[in-house]
């Protein structure tokens, strides 16, 4: 494939050697042909063909990363429970306990930043307006902003650090030692982000509903009290069990695509074309996350 | 004869073109220096003798077991009675060198984290470490102390058998230092199983094989080559 694009043997996109130098050289312009319509239907479609085997590939490996971690939880590995309770706390320490205020104020300024709109539209209603805020910022909006935050923070070092450890040998060496390296790494990673993100998001939550009730006292006449009454009543047991779901659904997404563009790394070089696409993957599934949840509540 | 620790049989590398199959095997307490050019599949030869990469063809027996009968988890329990090196030192750089050598002591050993504490102790004394050294993050440490303690990691939970790749990249330039790690591979009862050049043989005294395996360009076997140890 890659020679075909005109890249290296290896596959990349860019030449290595001079005889990959040699194949890359744009042809004179006398020698090149009108592209065939045929053929470039055929390679749409065996683009096509090829990123869905990429991902149907990954997503195998997601589920088996999942697989194998958790089996660490039920099978008792000797001395693993020392070191999942140290590295969960650790990784909850950098997730959670750092990003705390962080966090808090985003979920502030998205409170206010649900109001805004609202006072300029000039709804003053409070039923209309606990329900807006309730259903937008703890459904949809604040969720996805902490999950973003984490993935920024958390995600991307998760990556860069098992990716070190790749380069390093440690996943050979701890297999060739008779550790599991998915259950001393990644389930440790994988209990703490998710852990994590259920805490963060609650704090969000809770930041955002002050921020946009303080906008509401400020410039709404509406009081305090009454506006946390009225949030709290669109709050049902299912939304608030639908929004832990959501939350935890975000940290195992977050913390298996992380982790697993850590595994693909091969090379030092790799660690900083890994990180972006990581990035995207694990944004992707909680954008659809929080639409699969939000359709699955208003159905 | 002793009973081999591990036993190589016409063994054909994933990627060998040579027609050669590769025959091995050592016994309790030798050691097994392993040769040949770059590219040769020395390191493929390391994994396929621990069952981390399936050959081609052929058999391997670890401790009398039959790898490809065993089960993953089986072999994963197999693996606890082995210590390993690879080429990079395969250490966490993020944990001290103390958690470091920990590691095996509680996974393989079962040792709690009070004795562990004690055997590393008393192990980095014996192999004259810098104690001071242990609270240290390995990331911190130099290029040759790391090496040091991924060798220390690989022995400290005293396994039956140790697979040192690239051991050559261990052998530290100081005369003093490269004499402590002989002494320290001296007081190991362990087998060992070294990818090495012949010039390395004297490192690891009499236990030397008095023949090193030695693999050509192509992937198989080259010759079993004479020492004298």
């Amino acid at each position: 494939m890659g020679a075909a694009h005109g890249g290296c043997h290896t596959g990349c996109r860019f030449p290595l050697t001079a005889s990959d130098m040699d194949r890359t050289e744009p042809r004179p312009e006398f020698e090149r042909k009108a592209p065939d319509p045929r053929e470039s239907t055929l390679r749409w479609i065996e683009d096509l063909g090829d990123t869905g085997i990429t991902a149907g590939s990954r997503l195998l490996d997601v589920l088996y990363l999942l697989a194998n971690s958790a089996a660490g939880l039920i099978t008792f590995q000797r001395g693993l429970w020392r070191h999942l309770r140290q590295i969960t706390v650790q990784q909850i320490y950098f997730t959670a306990v750092q990003a705390w205020l962080l966090v808090g104020f985003v979920g502030l300024v998205l409170g206010v930043l649900t109001m805004l709109p609202l006072h300029a539209f000039r709804v003053n209603d409070l039923d209309l307006v606990a329900q807006v805020v309730t259903v937008v910022l703890t459904h949809q909006i604040t969720p996805l902003m902490v999950a973003l935050i984490v993935i920024g923070r958390s995600g991307t070092a998760v990556t860069a650090e098992l990716g070190e450890l790749q380069t390093n040998q440690t996943f050979d060496t701890l297999l060739a030692m008779g550790l599991e390296p998915h259950q001393l790494l990644v389930l440790p990673r994988l209990v703490g982000i998710t852990l994590s993100l259920l805490v963060l998001g609650f704090w969000a939550n809770a930041a955002a509903m002050l921020g946009a009730g303080l906008y509401s006292a400020l410039f709404q006449e509406i009081r305090l009290h009454a506006f946390f009454r009225a949030c709290f009543a669109v709050l049902d047991r299912v939304q608030v069990l639908a929004d832990m779901l959501l939350l935890a659904c975000f940290g195992i997404t977050i913390a298996l695509v992380h982790c697993l563009f850590g595994l693909l790394v091969r090379d030092p070089m790799d660690i900083p074309r890994r990180l972006p696409q990581a990035f995207v993957v694990s944004a992707m599934g909680c954008v659809l996350l929080t639409l699969a949840l939000s359709v699955a509540l208003n159905v | 004869m002793s009973e081999p620790v591990c036993e190589l049989r016409e063994i054909l590398m994933p990627h060998q073109r040579g027609p050669v199959p590769i025959d091995a095997w050592v016994g309790a307490g030798e050691v097994l220096l392993i040769g040949g050019a770059s590219g040769a599949g020395k390191t493929t030869l390391l994994k396929i003798l621990l069952g981390l990469v399936n050959p081609r063809g052929g058999r391997v027996r670890l401790f009398g077991h039959e790898l490809e009968r065993l089960s993953q988890r089986a072999l994963l329990r197999l693996r606890q009675r082995v210590g390993v090196a690879f080429e990079h030192d395969g250490l966490l750089p993020n944990w001290d060198v103390a958690e470091n050598l920990a590691l095996p002591l509680h996974h393989q050993r079962g040792l709690s984290a009070r004795a562990a504490r004690q055997r590393i102790l008393e192990f980095a004394r014996r192999c004259e470490f810098e104690l001071v050294l242990l609270v240290r993050r390995v990331a911190d440490l130099t290029g040759q102390q790391r090496r040091r303690v991924a060798i220390m990691r690989a022995l400290i939970a005293e396994p039956e058998l140790v697979v040192i790749d690239d051991f050559a990249a261990y052998v530290p330039a100081d005369e003093t230092e490269r004499e402590r790690l002989r002494a320290t591979l001296a007081a190991s009862a362990a087998t060992l199983v070294c990818v090495a050049g012949e010039e390395m043989a004297p490192t690891f005294g009499a236990r030397v094989r008095r023949e090193c395996l030695l693999l050509g360009p192509s992937g198989g076997a080259a010759r079993r080559g004479a020492m004298d140890a």
